[in-house]
């Protein structure tokens, strides 16, 4: 089965073996740091950060890649947005009509719509490289520091996990009941978005009834099992920060220090 | 005539480096008048041969004929397809209107709608006073199928598939479906996947058997001294009257015809000891 | 006939054990509330389940099957009567914990049992939840992989397995909490027929280990190889007793609404012709010996 945007690609690699809270953190700072660069120069070393990043997870670039393709659109958008003007502009470069290409609007395109894909492509490394169980376990862990505000932690990585779990599940359900519904003469592909909006109703409904049946069944069977809530529960597998982990985490905090400076 | 699968290879993602081959070379007929059953251990190839058979797919090789025509037979409302749990499928606010969103969509004329509606419906033994006006999801599992079931009737598809039809239903639910298609079966060509041969062997004209995505073997209802055996070979989940005459026919040299049902069976095996008496 | 109660009876009376390891009905009703009033689910059933006995409950949908079940294991309480495992009442919600450690159950959807991402951390929920320590979890993931034929599927994501092998998951991760009875209700009800065959291959090991089994299924086969065979209708108990006399008996079988496995009418047909065969075979192989003679 073709593996969805973001799937864990089972191999190994320096990167899959990192604890998955190094990814989370780094990609958190990753994303901070993107937001807060504001020149191309920038945007470049991140770029390359990225592209290191992804050679050295040994994963191959088609799949890293992949997520791009799901925001072209967003992408195309922005280009466009930024690029195009009304009448006269700073930097014209070419005349279309009305409407003129800038070439000052078209760098600052480029510079938010590859920001757009790089914070695509070095978030969707922590998925690629981390299977669905650590990251809920990371997660929780990281966020274990926020029990203390009384908020229910366990409780939510288990509901993290109990969603991660069942993403296939559910697009596999509704392949078959598009497929059954088609079997019925429906149609997903004609008519204005209006049109193509209501064709989703007899797919939506019965998904939406199923997502109640299970939960209500899925539930009684963890309580069958002794699920009664999060604190108390003790855990399967391990997973502890190395020395690797604190080395590589500092290496990158560092770095970004030293880009702050410099850029 | 007759809705046929003529050499069909199916694969799916062909072409990328996730290509898996799920059907091989099939050639299948399902002709009206005629149940044939389509047995085989699950992942050898049933439901994709039903997909294909109702033109959701096509094949990446073969054809798939409709009376001669190679015309995606489900779109078009002459091939019906019940999917397996097919209850869980129904989506709208009653039961009429979920049963008539089938020929909606098909184009009939909105005057013929209610009466097909209340035809098909009666062809599932649930009755339109009763049923007509409720929720689907406020039926039981055995009347939701049935709904599931009128709603490509109400197509009047020339030609019925059905994956697993009883799957998940208790004694009185399986003897319903058992009676629909038994009543279906005069003008209807029906093709039923199962990997439970025993509840539908009475009705079956013919037995295809599919494995590892190949057609291992067709038998006829009457005549299948050698092709019996074949069935043995696969694993499939072979009913315990014809297990018992297998067993028989390594003890003797008598050739019986092997019946399905336990009368003939019995005299069957009886014919087999007293052969070696 | 002098099962393993009977036995577990005599040794407890040596050893001065509690003797009351069981689960008992003792005349238990349970009500659903429904629009129109409530809905009498189970009226003044009276059951025991000793370990090491295998119980068959049949019934149509809608017979108390399913809620017999879950009574079972705290997960409903009697309206009426009790219900006791070890002695323990389910009503007893400080013991409700105990219990479900105790009685584990098997429901008929694959999917809506399994919770984790990856097989072992499934099986692992149960132990998880009993805060056992990492090294004994691991333990009993590896000891309940290994009964369901799961071994070296630890990595697995659960929808890369086929029904019969999720099916088999949701069984493991009952047995990794090493309950003294499983119940299992419609397990096989969606599975293919080889799935099934493991699926009850399991339970019948289960059996074997002095695990008590209550499998509630609607296919009267799969109720010959119990100890005894309970039926249900309408919420009330219509049968308890030994297989053979149920399947023996046309006129209850109808009235129940129930058909004797093929094997059994296969048998009853050889026998109108003569032959000397048992009333209720064991198994097709036993049949055509029997045949032979």
């Amino acid at each position: 089965m073709r593996p969805a945007f973001g799937q864990y690609v089972p191999i190994s690699s320096p990167v899959h073996s990192l604890d998955a809270r190094t990814k989370m953190l780094i990609a958190l700072g990753f994303t901070v740091a993107l937001f807060l660069l504001g020149s191309l120069a920038g945007l470049a070393v991140a770029a390359v950060a990225v592209i290191a990043c992804i050679r050295v997870a040994r994963v191959p670039y088609r799949v890293a890649l992949r997520g791009v393709r799901a925001v072209a659109l967003i992408l195309a958008v922005t280009l466009i947005a930024h690029a195009l003007r009304w009448g006269s502009a700073p930097l014209p470069l070419l005349r279309i009509g009305p409407l003129t290409v800038d070439g000052r609007g078209l760098l600052e395109g480029v510079f938010f719509a590859g920001r757009i894909v790089l914070l695509v492509v070095g978030t969707s490394l922590v998925t690629l490289t981390t299977t669905p169980v650590d990251i809920a376990d990371g997660l929780e862990r990281l966020m274990s520091p926020l029990k203390i505000l009384r908020i229910p932690v366990e409780d939510l990585a288990m509901m993290l996990t109990i969603a991660l779990r069942f993403i296939p599940t559910t697009a596999t359900e509704a392949e078959r009941v598009v497929l059954a519904q088609r079997a019925r003469g429906a149609r997903f592909d004609s008519g204005g978005p209006i049109r193509r909006t209501r064709a989703y109703v007899p797919v939506l409904v019965p998904l939406f009834v199923n997502l109640f049946r299970r939960a209500e069944e899925l539930s009684t069977a963890m309580e069958a099992r002794g699920y009664r809530g999060g604190p108390g529960r003790t855990r399967l597998r391990e997973s502890r920060m190395r020395t690797v982990d604190w080395v590589v985490l500092s290496l990158f905090v560092a770095a970004l220090a030293a880009l702050a400076m410099v850029l | 005539m007759g809705l046929t699968a003529e050499n069909v290879t199916y694969v799916y993602d062909a072409g990328t480096a996730f290509a898996v081959p799920a059907l091989t070379d099939a050639d299948v007929r399902v002709e009206a008048g005629r149940l044939t059953l389509i047995v085989g251990p699950s992942g050898s190839g049933k439901s994709t041969l039903l997909a294909l058979l109702g033109g959701l797919i096509s094949p990446t090789s073969g054809r798939v004929l409709v009376d001669g025509l190679e015309t995606p037979g489900a779109l078009h409302g002459v091939v019906g397809l019940v999917f397996q749990d097919p209850e869980s499928q129904l989506f709208a606010d009653t039961v009429r209107d979920d049963v008539a969103f089938g020929p909606k969509n098909l184009g009939a004329p909105d005057t013929e709608i209610p009466a097909r509606v209340e035809e098909s419906l009666e062809a599932v033994g649930l009755s339109s006073a009763a049923f007509g006006s409720r929720s689907p999801f406020t039926l039981s599992g055995g009347e939701a199928r049935r709904v599931a079931i009128a709603g490509v009737l109400a197509m009047r598809p020339r030609y019925l598939l059905l994956d697993e039809p009883t799957a998940g239903l208790d004694a009185d639910g399986r003897e319903a479906v058992r009676t629909i298609l038994g009543e279906m079966k005069g003008r209807t060509g029906i093709a039923v996947v199962t990997h439970d041969p025993e509840e539908f062997l009475p009705l079956a004209d013919e037995v295809v058997a599919i494995a590892n995505g190949r057609v291992a073997g067709t038998l006829l209802a009457e005549e299948f001294q050698r092709d019996a055996s074949l069935l043995a070979g696969l694993g499939v989940g072979l009913p315990d009257i014809v297990r018992a005459q297998l067993l028989a026919l390594e003890r003797t040299s008598a050739r019986v015809p092997l019946a399905f049902d336990p009368e003939a069976a019995a005299a069957a095996l009886i014919a087999m000891r007293d052969a070696t008496r | 006939m002098a099962g393993p109660s009977a036995r577990a009876q005599a040794e407890a009376a040596v050893f001065g054990v509690s003797s009351s390891q069981m689960i008992e009905f003792r005349d238990t009703s349970f009500s659903y509330p429904s629009p129109d009033g409530s809905r009498l689910a189970l009226s003044g059933v009276s059951l025991s389940l000793s370990p090491g006995e295998t119980v068959a409950v049949l019934g149509r949908n809608g017979s108390g099957k399913s809620t017999l079940a879950k009574l079972s294991d705290a997960l409903l309480l009697p309206s009426a009567g009790q219900v006791l495992v070890d002695d323990m009442d389910t009503r007893d919600q400080a013991k409700t914990w105990d219990i479900r450690a105790r009685v584990g159950i098997v429901f008929q959807n694959p999917d809506n049992q399994i919770v984790g991402t990856s097989v072992e951390e499934d099986a692992a929920f149960g132990p998880e939840n009993l805060g056992l320590p990492r090294e004994e979890i691991r333990r009993r993931v590896d000891e309940a992989l290994a009964a369901v034929g799961l071994a070296g599927m630890e990595r697995r994501e659960p929808h890369t397995l086929s029904e019969g092998q999720k099916q088999r998951l949701a069984v493991a991760g009952v047995l990794a909490l090493r309950p003294a009875y499983i119940v299992a209700d419609e397990p096989t009800a969606l599975l293919d027929h080889d799935s099934r065959a493991a699926v009850v291959a399991i339970l019948v090991e289960q059996a074997r280990r002095g695990v008590g089994v209550v499998h509630v299924t609607h296919d009267p086969a799969q109720a010959l190889a119990a100890d005894r065979v309970v039926v249900l209708e309408r919420g009330q108990l219509a049968f308890s007793g030994a297989p053979e006399a149920l399947f023996a008996d046309d006129a209850l079988l109808t009235a129940l609404g129930l058909q004797p496995p093929p094997l059994v009418r296969l048998a009853a047909a050889l026998r109108a012709r003569g032959a000397d065969v048992p009333v209720v075979p064991s198994n097709v192989e036993g049949l055509v010996a029997a045949l032979w003679g």
